[in-house]
């Protein structure tokens, strides 16, 4: 017996030097690839942003310019007028990504009918009523699939939720051309890589003039010299002196979902010439207002960085660095000319329901850093000052919203039938879809130990496609909603 | 008696505060909680024709129109003006205004 395990060893020993020795004799040549591969891909760069054509408007033909895209009405023909329905989807990588689209196709199902602007009676649903959504990291895929179309959205649950993302990246990364690129190239990394995959093989090429004027989208990412949220906009673009539209909407759910480390940032290019801050209207009222006003303050120096052309490009982050729900997107459209101010202001037509849909795919797995008397190590330490930070100042956000809306119904009681904009107004109503309102606790600690990653298993999408019905449906708004609607 | 009458006159103060404070309470305390509320409120009119409907412009954006209740989404300083030829704009600070009372702004068109 001795004998046996004395020659086994002796096996693993010579094996393991056959190994060494194959691997100092093919150094060299390994050193010699790495170096023609470092010559001839250290320059390669992805593509950027393109710079913006000066003369008439280049997206005079985009969706996204027409009237109901800038927050003007009527909305799309085949929509409430007399409804604003705002969403936001967390981030959460695919587990995001799955709860917002169980979470939207539950809305699907949900009746809601209206009369039109011509006395027609158009049976739609609540999800169809959606004039904003707003994405951030995972959740942003969903968002763009949503406005995208219904068939778009029925692809998306193939070709994104129920795939191995970070598989398919890995495999990308060590057997493609693009891959080496990757891995020697100081400006092309394993980000671009992703934004190629997401904008060939999620969104089949499409860019943001594929989008249509309803619903509005807002993608967010992080720009990292200001620790700011960079919004997907036309405005943010034509800050940089670049053209939104001809940006694939794949990039950009890559820049809003490039997570620090796993994932490098996103570049943009910074154009040339600077705009005239001093006549842009909005940007010297912020001045105005910024020593009262902190965010005014952030806005205005926002606008100045990007101004500044010696700041060549901007690096982008996920987007759930700074604001990990979306909710900010929702709070900025009570601000001034934001959508729900507008709305409110455009008396021929008074607001009748302001549905706030908040989708939360955030989980807060047990921690049992309390039963040792060992501190917690140095990954527990970094998630726990970044997430755990984030959710307080989420859950902060979403109590604004809810006081933003009292605050917008308390002026219909103060003004009563006096002005036409308050006149019809219902209470406000808040429904959030999170798995802290699961009821069943077996349920709830089996969502809770989701894993945040680029994949899920076929029992976690079942477990999500079970659960997120539920969480709607037994919303105390969503059955005030329901019970307005006549369902 | 003198010390009856002084611990009468005590129980009756200790009833009135009693009665008082809350309502102190909730007519100091409550209010500024209440009115913690971001939102703003002008009508703006065009100087001379004040029957006279047009778009009106909250820095630069079209957003309402004149003769009628316009909200703000947050106290401060912001260019009103109205989407008429040679229309002088205004710089105003807009705080403390409610829907009952909203701030009245006169646009000149010269």
């Amino acid at each position: 017996m001795q004998m046996s395990v004395g020659r086994w060893c002796l096996k693993i020993m010579k094996a393991i030097g056959r190994f060494l020795l194959l691997l100092v004799l093919a150094s060299p040549g390994l050193a010699l690839h790495a170096l023609i591969l470092w010559i001839l891909f250290h320059n390669y760069a992805p593509v950027y942003n393109q710079r913006l054509v000066k003369g008439p408007a280049p997206s005079s033909g985009s969706a996204q310019d027409s009237t109901a895209a800038r927050g003007l009405w009527p909305d799309r023909l085949d929509q409430d007028d007399d409804a604003l329905v705002l969403a936001a989807i967390s981030g959460g990588g695919t587990r995001a990504a799955a709860v917002g689209w169980k979470a939207l196709e539950t809305l699907r199902s949900v009746p809601y009918r209206f009369t039109d602007r011509n006395g027609k009676v158009i049976e739609s649903n609540l999800a169809h009523e959606i004039d904003l959504i707003a994405g951030i990291s995972g959740g942003s895929f969903t968002a763009t699939a949503w406005c995208l179309g219904t068939t778009e959205m029925d692809r998306f649950r193939k070709r994104f939720v129920e795939r191995n993302i970070q598989c398919v990246l890995l495999r990308n990364l060590l057997t493609t051309l693009n891959g080496e690129r990757a891995l020697f190239s100081s400006r092309y990394s394993r980000i671009n890589l992703a934004a190629e995959l997401y904008d060939r093989e999620v969104f089949d090429g499409k860019t943001f003039a594929a989008l249509p004027a309803r619903p509005i989208l807002r993608l967010h990412a992080t720009s990292l010299a200001l620790g700011q949220r960079f919004t997907f906009t036309p405005e943010t673009f034509a800050a940089l002196g670049s053209d939104v539209h001809s940006y694939p909407l794949g990039y950009a759910c890559a820049a809003s979902s490039a997570f620090p480390v796993l994932l490098d940032p996103m570049t943009l290019r910074n154009y040339e010439p600077p705009l005239n801050l001093q006549s842009d209207l909005n940007y010297l009222s912020d001045k105005q207002n910024a020593r009262e006003d902190v965010n005014k303050d952030l806005q205005v120096k926002v606008r100045e960085y990007y101004n500044d052309k010696r700041n060549l490009y901007i690096h982008l982050t996920d987007g759930g660095l700074v604001d990990n729900q979306g909710l900010q997107s929702i709070l900025d459209e009570f601000e001034n000319n934001g959508l729900v101010t507008k709305r409110i202001n455009h008396h021929a037509a008074p607001l009748r329901r302001l549905i706030i849909i908040n989708i939360n795919a955030g989980v807060s797995p047990p921690d049992n850093s309390a039963e040792s008397a060992k501190p917690p190590g140095e990954v527990s330490v970094l998630l726990s000052s970044t997430v755990s930070s984030m959710d307080v100042l989420s859950a902060r956000r979403w109590m604004d919203i809810k006081s933003r809306c009292h605050d917008l119904y308390s002026a219909k009681i103060d003004v009563g039938g006096q002005t036409v904009s308050y006149g019809l107004l219902q209470e406000p109503y808040r429904i959030e879809i999170g798995f802290r309102n699961i009821r069943n606790s077996q349920d709830q600690q089996a969502a809770m130990n989701l894993p945040t990653s680029f994949s899920l298993t076929k029992a976690e999408i079942e477990l999500i496609d079970r659960i997120v019905p539920a969480l709607v449906r037994e919303d105390p708004e969503f059955q005030r909603l329901q019970s307005e609607l006549g369902n | 008696m003198k010390q009856h009458r002084s611990r009468r006159i005590l129980i009756c103060l200790a009833i009135v505060i009693g009665i008082v404070g809350p309502g102190v309470i909730l007519v100091y305390a409550w209010p500024p909680f209440y009115n913690m509320g971001s939102q703003e409120f002008i009508v703006v009119t065009v100087k001379d024709q004040p029957a006279l409907h047009a778009d009106v412009l909250i820095n630069g954006e079209k957003n309402g129109t004149t003769g009628e209740l316009i909200t703000l989404g947050s106290p401060g300083w912001v260019f009103i003006s109205v989407n008429l030829p040679n229309a002088q704009p205004q710089n105003v600070n807009v705080r403390k205004t409610t829907a009952t009372h909203p701030m009245s702004i006169e646009i000149e068109c010269k």
